[in-house]
């Protein structure tokens, strides 16, 4: 195939190339750079919406898709036969400094494939960033990849370069890994990871004595495991993103639906990549992070795959009905968190409102409270809602999260589509607030 | 009694002083253009006072807090018809709370301020991201936008601390004025076009570029523009190079 040469032919292929990682924030960084182009915003922006429906704010490519790896899922595989290309720092720093003055992206997110070997690649990527932040002063956001097996040394300056680092797990078991992707090991995977935890941690400390202590990846490490390319059941992926968020100091897991690329016999080959699985996990991952559930709860070694039909928190609830109800006007806030239907925002508000006057159901709906699933677990002054009857069949069919056709609305099969528009469009929603 | 302020936020804050001097309910507190045609309605024009609004502003900081000053500011931003009535209702209401005020969250007036103030900051935010800037040929980055509300003075700071170097305008085109930087300091104020606008010679080139980085992005087995739809509303894609004239992508 013949190879890209100008740089819009390889900004599209490069860009392609990276589009299957799932991290998209721009957020974490307080970074001020008076005088200088660029500076955090610490919420994050984002600049638009790709057609699958994901935030894009940063200017997400790889700096090169030449790759001596052979990984069984990635579209970059060293004997797939697609066109490759390779950006100059020059070319990545002007791409992104000019889409950054159009106020385009919040910064660069920079990956790339392995080129002669991990320290020859990660020098690559850093002689990028460099430019961007010595010579050019870009005070942007940067997310840069950490390549697996690289020297501290060079992860080292990483982290104090970049607001965010990531090195990706993929494969969330060692017997997958080695099956997979054999030219990366799990301890040249964690090994980055590690070291940069104890960088984030150390420094962190060192900050809260001195404001000019040096700050290494303000915004925080993530990771990404693909889900479905392996047989690991969700029990599984759940109790290693719970040990990487105590153990290694992550901000994020993503979970990246497996879209078969390339077809392999190690691989299952999917009809479609399994986004409600996706989903499930992304609102476990809430649940670990902001609700205060372990995994443990969530799933067990008899069952340990997500039930299709309600969200973890509703099939938690419904495991535990000898937990309800709960008294909106008294109860913690960690009880108030299990409840259906009432977010982090929505238990905040109860715990304001509530000093002040008494809630009843009119003024729970005005806060946020979907009332629709958490009248079932709550009472209010003592009461439940009116007219509801609260034996379990009843309950399970109001907490369903996607409700089957009626016959009347429309004409074509009756079945139930977990994959159209709609559907998809709300669950992602729900998945991108985290209140549910 | 119907009050008549010059729009401002100054002048809001110049009648809401008149009014909690004196005794007696306002039947609304609205500019001439808006106010209610009645042949015998009992009207006041008040005359606004930046010093004495200033005080004002202080003053109800101190009894209620900064949070409801925000609120305050930026429900009135908003724009909204009847919006000097219920900040009015809002600030009575804090007379009796103090800084308790924002936390009686399911009082209805109290609930609607925060809406109000909530629906502008939003605005405010998403603008960060869909405010797109266009070099002309004299070296200017100029961005023209349409908000529902008037926020350009809660993105300017924004800007400013990303954007010194280099000249840039943002201008809305709905209440022609914008802010001006220069690359050091920021200008606020009316705005006049005079002929069109002439890009910079590399200005299509970027747009082509950012355009193909656009549409490499998405992965094709997860397309989803309901989604997409959801994220971005019709309004806000004029503006948008990626999206395209006829709203898609």
């Amino acid at each position: 195939m013949p190879h890209p040469h100008t740089l819009e032919e390889k900004l599209s292929l490069l860009t392609a190339g990276a589009r299957y990682d799932a991290s998209c924030s721009s957020s974490g960084s307080t970074r001020k750079n008076p005088g200088g182009l660029g500076s955090g915003s610490l919420g994050g922006v984002c600049h638009s919406w790709s057609a699958d429906g994901r935030c894009v704010s940063l200017l997400k490519i790889l700096l090169t898709n030449l790759c001596i790896y052979d990984c069984a899922y990635c579209v970059n595989r060293r004997s797939n036969d697609i066109p490759r290309a390779i950006l100059t720092p020059e070319e990545v720093a002007e791409i992104t400094l000019n889409f950054y003055r159009r106020n385009c992206i919040e910064g660069l997110f920079l990956s790339t494939g392995i080129v002669r070997s991990p320290d020859h690649t990660m020098e690559l990527l850093l002689r990028t960033v460099r430019l961007l932040r010595e010579e050019h002063r870009f005070g942007g956001y940067i997310h840069l990849k950490v390549i697996p097996g690289a020297d501290p040394l060079l992860v080292e300056e990483a982290a104090r370069l970049a607001d965010r680092v990531s090195v990706n797990i993929e494969l969330p078991s060692e017997a997958s890994l080695a099956r997979v992707a054999p030219d990366k090991t799990r301890r040249a995977v964690l090994e980055p990871m590690r070291q940069t935890g104890d960088l984030i941690a150390r420094s962190r400390e060192e900050r809260r004595k001195s404001r000019r202590a040096p700050s290494f990846a303000p915004a925080g490490q993530s990771t990404q495991l693909i889900i479905g390319a392996s047989p690991e059941s969700d029990l599984q992926i759940l109790q290693l993103a719970e040990s990487l968020y105590a153990r290694m100091d992550l901000r994020r897991v993503y979970y990246s639906a497996f879209v078969p690329t390339v077809s392999d016999s190690r691989l299952p080959a999917l009809p479609a990549p399994p986004l409600l699985r996706e989903h499930r996990l992304y609102q476990a991952d809430w649940l670990l992070r902001f609700y205060g559930f372990t995994a443990g709860e969530l799933l067990e070694e008899e069952h340990p795959d997500f039930d299709q039909n309600f969200d973890p928190k509703a099939a938690w609830a419904l495991r535990h009905l000898d937990r309800f109800p709960v008294e909106v006007q008294t109860a913690e806030y960690e009880e108030l968190l299990r409840v259906p239907g009432i977010g982090v925002r929505s238990a905040r508000r109860i715990l304001k409102a509530r000093r002040v006057r008494q809630l009843g159901f009119e003024e729970l709906k005005g806060l946020g409270v979907v009332l629709k699933r958490a009248r079932w677990f709550i009472t209010a002054g003592g009461r439940y809602q009116q007219g509801i009857a609260t034996d379990s069949p009843v309950i399970r069919e109001h907490l369903l999260e996607y409700k089957p056709e009626r016959p009347s609305s429309r004409p074509g099969p009756q079945q139930l589509d977990l994959f159209s528009d709609e559907v998809q469009a709300e669950t992602k929603k729900a998945a991108i607030t985290g209140e549910f | 009694m119907i009050y008549l302020y010059d729009g401002t936020f100054p002048g809001l804050l110049t009648t809401l002083h008149r009014i909690f001097s004196s005794s007696g309910e306002p039947r609304a507190i609205t500019t001439p253009e808006r106010a209610p045609q009645e042949l015998f309605a009992r009207m006041e024009e008040v005359e606004t006072d930046p010093e004495l609004a200033r005080r004002f502003l202080a003053a109800v900081e101190r009894k209620t807090s900064r949070e409801t000053v925000r609120n305050v500011h930026h429900a009135f931003l908003s724009e909204e018809p009847g919006i000097g009535l219920l900040l009015y209702r809002y600030l009575r209401h804090g007379r009796v709370l103090g800084n308790r005020l924002d936390r009686d969250l399911a009082h209805p007036v109290v609930r609607e301020v925060h809406r109000w103030a909530q629906r502008v900051r939003r605005e405010a935010h998403r603008m960060k991201g869909f405010i797109r800037f266009r070099e002309l040929s004299d070296g200017l980055f100029y961005a023209s936008i349409e908000p529902d509300f008037d926020i350009l003075s809660l993105v300017e700071g924004h800007f400013a601390g990303r954007f010194a170097g280099h000249r840039w305008l943002i201008h809305d085109l709905k209440r022609k004025k914008g802010i001006l930087s220069d690359g050091k300091g920021v200008l606020s104020g009316e705005i006049v076009l005079e002929g069109a606008a002439e890009f910079s010679e590399s200005e299509p080139f970027w747009q082509d570029l950012w355009r193909r980085f656009f549409a490499e992005v998405a992965i094709p087995e997860r397309k989803n523009l309901r989604l997409q739809q959801q994220h971005v509303p019709k309004k806000y894609r004029k503006n948008l190079t990626e999206m395209g004239k006829d709203g898609s992508s």
